[in-house]
């Protein structure tokens, strides 16, 4: 059972993401790039939101559709719970929203998540969100002058929720829900139209003399004359990009940021109001490509805002608690516009058979916020078709999707349930393959389709934090080895798929960067290449590498050894792993998305005894620098900490489970955290004592002491 | 009968006059729970507490609740209740000691929760802390040994002990439980002669351990009460309305005349609500009222640079708008009771203010911040003076809330109820519950549903 299944809720709204960005490239990581006393960026890219809080969160989300057995209408037949909202519910700190690291950008991870559907005082149900990265990336906004950002991406999250507190009340489908998994549901989120165009102020000739105007003296342009050098991009070349952008910075926080680490009190209190509006630009991201001119659409989501839908169905005990195995349609076809992976269930154990597909995440758009391109794909049918390769017979079951009805996505959120077959049996679709198809001024093509066996695979898992030298236990599962579960399918269901092998296969450091180069999370990132990326081979092995399917599943281990430090000032190694059939399916195109990643920290950061000048201030040092959100902390001096100290071990011995673990983006590793609180008990020592230094190459080691260096 | 004092509407929020006739703290809150139910709720445990103690007049009701420090011994048993704990100044003589009478205020907390620092007033005196219970929470806090870490368990953080989470669920207080928290600062001799605070003479003991007799002025009081309909207690804080202007009114003249306390206007380079080492706070308002949706917010980003926040959202806006109002129009009303009735009552607290009250909505718990109502930015410039917008200065709202919130040691694994208090934050003797149990007698704090 799964969100596929009924009883189902449905909700739609709004959600924030909030990441910082500072840490998007491994350029930024390198301390010789900022002012070693106030850590002020020197020569860095800020991207977006480089004051990121990193938070994830939902907005306005409500209740939209409820489907029970007996109503796949989604009226909800006037259930309490309809129209009710559908909340993260938090107290001291929101869910956060994670990357694995700059080289793997494409799994954003939410943690930290309690989900509520329905009200306080009212019917409700909340639990747990087990932390997963989303998957099943694309770009669904395309057309010509979509953004050429994560504005024109789509992805979906599919977990678990479990800790479940439910107060039914007279809701019936939170009753029937309830009775038919207790202790947790299935939930699919799938996030779009994320607005991540932030507001900008330019500092340049232009709007220093329009400063100046306002009464800001000259002494004080001096002293922000710097802001004149910095860039959100740049090219492969280090220009700025777009062309003639040095000295546009993102957001109001940062620049008030920037300006308190520039200026004095007085100053900032007389003048940064004046500085501040000479600086602002008109809001108009999103232009026409070819004449470089604001579109008459702009956005309407506030930055850092997106658009949400959701479903919550039921999920029984011994199933996988993330990935949902289904019968899964796969992209036939890569011209615009193109339609993506979308996973269904044929149910024919109810005493009315049923079909759902799940097209929340498929569909494409012309431009964040619009409705589906009904332009473009014109009349959507769904098929079930004979034969293979290109000698294949279509026969349509759903004539015509009515997907361009608001409430497809605005209410069912993107979920097709089929209960009339009309003419044809249901049973026959047990073992037919399913296809998706449009029909456009009378030429019909195929957008997703089955393979002809009707073989899925995915994953349970996708990202993977090792720390080697630590042990896994059950109550910590980021030791150095893991176990990686692979689920199987054959038309949806486990029969015909036990013997069946699959490959699992890690990638080289050529492959590696042109899968992570080729992402939609990780493309245009500098610093990447096959120097730094999944060097040095064989740290990441799998056991075996041929795994063998029973009972829908296969399982290998992983082991992550010691990479030393091969990327410098980026910590350890990331690694990706690829699974596919062997020998290989007919047709069979798998999402390629579907990859694992594994993030092997270094074993080693410190060699001797940690103190301050000896590996904790440069690991302490770099955490202030990618994360300038944390900088009343004076994370960059010793004196900062030592004044800091209890707040600072208070987040860091915070579990990672919690929305308040810092560092809030966990890409620290155990081993650097370990070492950090073992410098706290052993009294903060600062100087390079306990006969060993930071070694050389270290990421901890090399921005070791650049106060201690500078005589002080 | 009503004592509609203000100028408001009918409907305004105001005092009743029978409050100063009624002695003893309200039970509950009154009404239909209206938001101004709480406002007069906690108005009225206010002048029941600065009333004088029925066994003793020299003394207010609040004066006689146990301090934190007689429950939570290292060594031997907690005060008997109606008792004076010893303290480590007591029966000093010499030094700056006039009498020797027993002081009415005994404090060496000086770092405010949360940031660890602590708040220096413009005299370079830090301000003094004291947390106090009544007699159900101290009944509690003793028949439960939740003084011994080892009963105490994750209510102490990274403290082991017995697993109260899966053991104790319901662990809570009882109804009628309540936890103060007060302030104090230093008053000159000019300061004694303005007579503008409630004042008693005090032992503090400052960073050397130098116990030292003075005058304290009180500057600002949680008062924190567990009522049937609350369980997640109700969170109120009053402020002696001297103490800070608003961040967005930093021109303004203190109410009450004279100077501000924690805020020198003549000083150019203080940077506001920022801890600076051996320096006077220079502290204002981020969010007057606790009004989340108005005020200082984190780098500048407002309502008007980021609509979608939740402090801007239309339902959360609405609330807020009328929290603010139910405490302008209860604060005139009381202050205008207060200074109508000298019979009465001091008129001295004519000079404090409530500055915000926060609960949750059906007594939610954990108090989610969706579920709450009132000011879910109530902070007390005296005691959250740097985390008005959090710890890091980077969030809003940020209230009692965020840091008392049966936050576990892991996610999805919240503490029981009991745990809304950081009372136990202070457990320092060892032991206790040496069969892996709380005591038989706790059972009636534990077995509530």
């Amino acid at each position: 059972m799964s969100y596929l299944d009924r009883p189902r809720i449905h909700f739609t709204g709004e959600f924030q993401a909030s990441p910082s960005t500072i840490n998007n490239t491994p350029n930024n990581y390198n301390p010789a790039n900022y002012n070693p006393d106030s850590l002020k960026p020197l020569d860095i890219e800020l991207y977006w939101e480089p004051k990121g809080d990193g938070i994830f969160d939902l907005r306005e989300c409500k209740v939209t559709a409820i489907e029970t057995p007996e109503d796949a209408s989604g009226a909800g037949s006037g259930d309490s719970l309809m129209a009710t909202s559908v909340a993260a519910v938090y107290t001291g700190s929101p869910p956060k929203l994670v990357d694995l690291d700059p080289m793997q950008q494409n799994g954003s991870e939410i943690w930290g998540l309690t989900l509520m559907i329905g009200s306080f005082g009212g019917p409700y149900v909340k639990g747990t969100f087990e932390p997963i990265a989303f998957n099943g990336i694309w770009g669904n906004s395309q057309g010509q002058n979509t953004p050429r950002n994560s504005a024109s991406g789509s992805a979906a999250y599919v977990s678990t929720l479990t800790n479940l507190e439910w107060n039914v009340g007279d809701s019936e489908v939170l009753a029937a829900l309830q009775a038919a998994s207790p202790e947790r549901l299935s939930v699919r989120l799938v996030v779009f139209s994320h607005n991540n165009a932030p507001d900008t102020y330019a500092f340049n000739s232009d709007t220093f003399q329009a400063m100046a105007a306002s009464g800001v003296p000259q002494a004080v342009l001096d002293q922000i004359a710097s802001l004149a050098d910095y860039v959100m991009n740049v090219d492969e070349e280090g220009n700025p990009k777009p062309q003639g952008s040095r000295g546009v910075i993102p957001t109001i926080q940062y620049v008030n940021y920037l300006l308190e680490q520039l200026l004095d009190v007085a100053s900032i209190n007389s003048y940064s109001a004046a500085i501040i509006d000479a600086a602002r630009l008109p809001y108009e991201p999103w232009i026409d490509y070819n004449t470089g001119d604001p579109l008459p659409e702009q956005p309407q989501l506030s930055f850092n805002f997106g658009k949400l839908v959701g479903s919550v169905g039921p999920c029984a005990a011994d199933e996988p608690t993330y990935v949902v195995p289904a019968r899964t349609l796969a992209q036939a076809s890569t011209e615009t516009p193109s339609a993506w992976w979308a996973s269904a269930k044929l149910d024919l154990a109810s005493s009315a058979p049923s079909l759902t597909l799940d097209l929340a995440n498929s569909l494409p758009i012309r431009l964040p916020e619009q409705p589906l391109w009904s332009e473009k794909l014109g009349t959507l049918s769904l098929a079930y078709y004979t034969g293979s390769g290109a000698d294949k017979t279509y026969t349509t079951l759903v004539d015509s999707i009515d997907y361009s009805d608001p409430a497809f996505m605005g209410a069912r959120a993107g979920m097709l349930t089929i209960t009339d077959f009309g003419q044809v049996n249901p049973s026959l679709l047990a073992s037919a393959p399913l296809a998706l198809r449009s029909t456009v001024g009378g030429v019909t093509r195929t957008l997703l389709e089955e393979n002809p066996s009707g073989l899925s695979v995915r994953a349970d898992q996708f990202l993977y934090r090792m720390n080697p030298g630590m042990a896994t236990t059950a109550a910590f599962n980021r030791g150095e080895t893991n176990t990686l579960d692979l689920y199987v399918r054959k038309f949806g269901e486990v029969a015909g798929t036990d013997g069946l092998e699959l490959s699992l296969t890690v990638m080289s450091p050529t492959e590696a960067v042109a899968y992570t180069l080729g992402t939609l999370g990780t493309s245009g990132t500098n610093g990447i290449n096959e120097q730094n990326t999944s060097v040095p081979e064989g740290r990441l092995t799998v056991e075996p590498a041929t795994v063998t399917v029973a009972n829908g599943r296969a399982t290998a281990v992983l082991r992550g050894a010691d990479p030393g430090n091969p990327r410098g000032f980026v910590d350890g190694q990331v690694y990706f792993l690829r699974y596919q059939f062997t020998p290989a399916v007919a047709e069979y195109r798998g999402d390629p998305n579907d990859i694992v990643s594994v993030q092997i920290y270094d074993q080693h950061p410190i060699t001797g005894t940690p103190t301050w000048e000896n590996g904790i201030g440069a690991i302490l040092t770099q955490y202030g620098m990618l994360y300038p959100i944390m900088g009343r902390f004076q994370l960059w001096t010793y004196e900062g900490v030592k004044q800091n100290r209890d707040k600072i071990e208070r987040v860091f011995r915070t579990d990672f489970s919690q929305p308040l673990h810092m560092p809030a983006t966990r890409d620290m590793s155990a081993i650097r955290r370990d070492l950090i609180l073992q410098w706290f008990d052993a009294g903060m020592p600062e100087g390079a004592s306990g006969g060993g230094s930071a070694r050389d190459d270290a990421g901890a080691g090399g921005g070791r002491s650049q106060r201690g260096e500078r005589g002080r | 009968m009503a004592a509609d004092t203000s100028a408001g509407s009918a409907s305004a929020c105001v005092a009743d006059s029978d409050w100063l006739f009624t002695p003893g703290l309200p039970a509950e809150v009154p009404g239909e729970r209206t938001i101004c139910d709480f406002e007069q709720f906690m108005w009225r445990s206010l002048i029941a507490l600065v009333q004088p103690s029925a066994a003793n007049q020299e003394v207010l009701t609040f004066e006689t609740w146990m301090p934190s420090y007689g429950i939570f011994v290292s060594a031997g048993a907690p005060t008997p209740w109606g008792q004076h704990p010893p303290d480590p100044c007591s029966g000093q003589t010499g030094g700056s000691v006039a009498t020797g009478e027993q002081a009415r205020f005994y404090s060496d907390l000086h770092n405010q929760a949360g940031i660890d620092e602590p708040l220096i007033d413009l005299n370079g005196e830090m301000v003094y802390y004291g947390m106090s219970v009544n007699q159900p929470a101290y009944e509690m806090l003793t028949t439960c040994d939740l003084y011994k870490s080892n009963c105490a368990g994750p209510l102490k953080p990274q403290n082991a002990g017995i697993d109260l989470i899966d053991l104790y669920p319901g662990l809570a207080f009882p109804d009628g439980a309540v936890e103060l928290k007060t302030s104090w600062m230093v008053l000159d001799a000019d300061a004694i002669a303005a007579g503008r605070f409630y004042s008693v003479e005090g032992w503090i003991q400052d960073q050397s351990a130098t116990c030292r007799l003075v005058t304290l002025g009180l500057t600002g009081m949680h008062i924190v009460s567990k009522t049937p309909t609350n369980p997640a207690f109700i969170w109120a804080t009053f402020e002696h309305r001297n103490n800070s202007p608003d961040c967005d009114d930093l021109g303004a003249s203190p109410p009450l005349g004279g100077e501000w306390s924690f805020y020198n206007p003549d000083c150019a380079d203080c940077r506001t609500n920022q801890y600076e080492p051996g320096r006077p706070g220079q502290i204002c308002r981020m969010h007057p009222q606790g009004d989340s949706h108005v005020g200082t917010f984190p780098g500048g980003a407002d309502c008007t640079v980021n609509p979608s926040q939740f402090a801007c959202g239309a339902d959360t806006v609405a609330m807020l708008t009328e929290s603010t109002q139910a405490l302008i129009e209860i604060n005139a009303s009381v202050q205008q009771l207060i200074m109508d009735s000298p019979s009465q009552i001091d008129p001295i607290w004519a000079n404090y203010e409530l500055v915000g009250n926060v609960w949750t909505e059906g007594g939610t718990l954990p108090p989610y911040l969706q579920a709450q109502k009132g000011s879910l930015s109530a902070a007390n410039s005296s005691m959250e003076s740097f985390v008005q917008n959090g710890v890091a200065d980077v969030t809003n709202p940020y209230g009692c809330f965020s840091c008392h919130n049966m936050e576990g040691p892991q996610a999805g694994r919240d503490l029981p109820p009991v745990g809304l208090s950081h009372l136990f934050h202070d457990v320092s003797m060892s032991g206790g519950c040496d069969t892996g149990a709380l005591p038989a007698e706790c059972a009636p704090y534990y077995s509530s549903p």
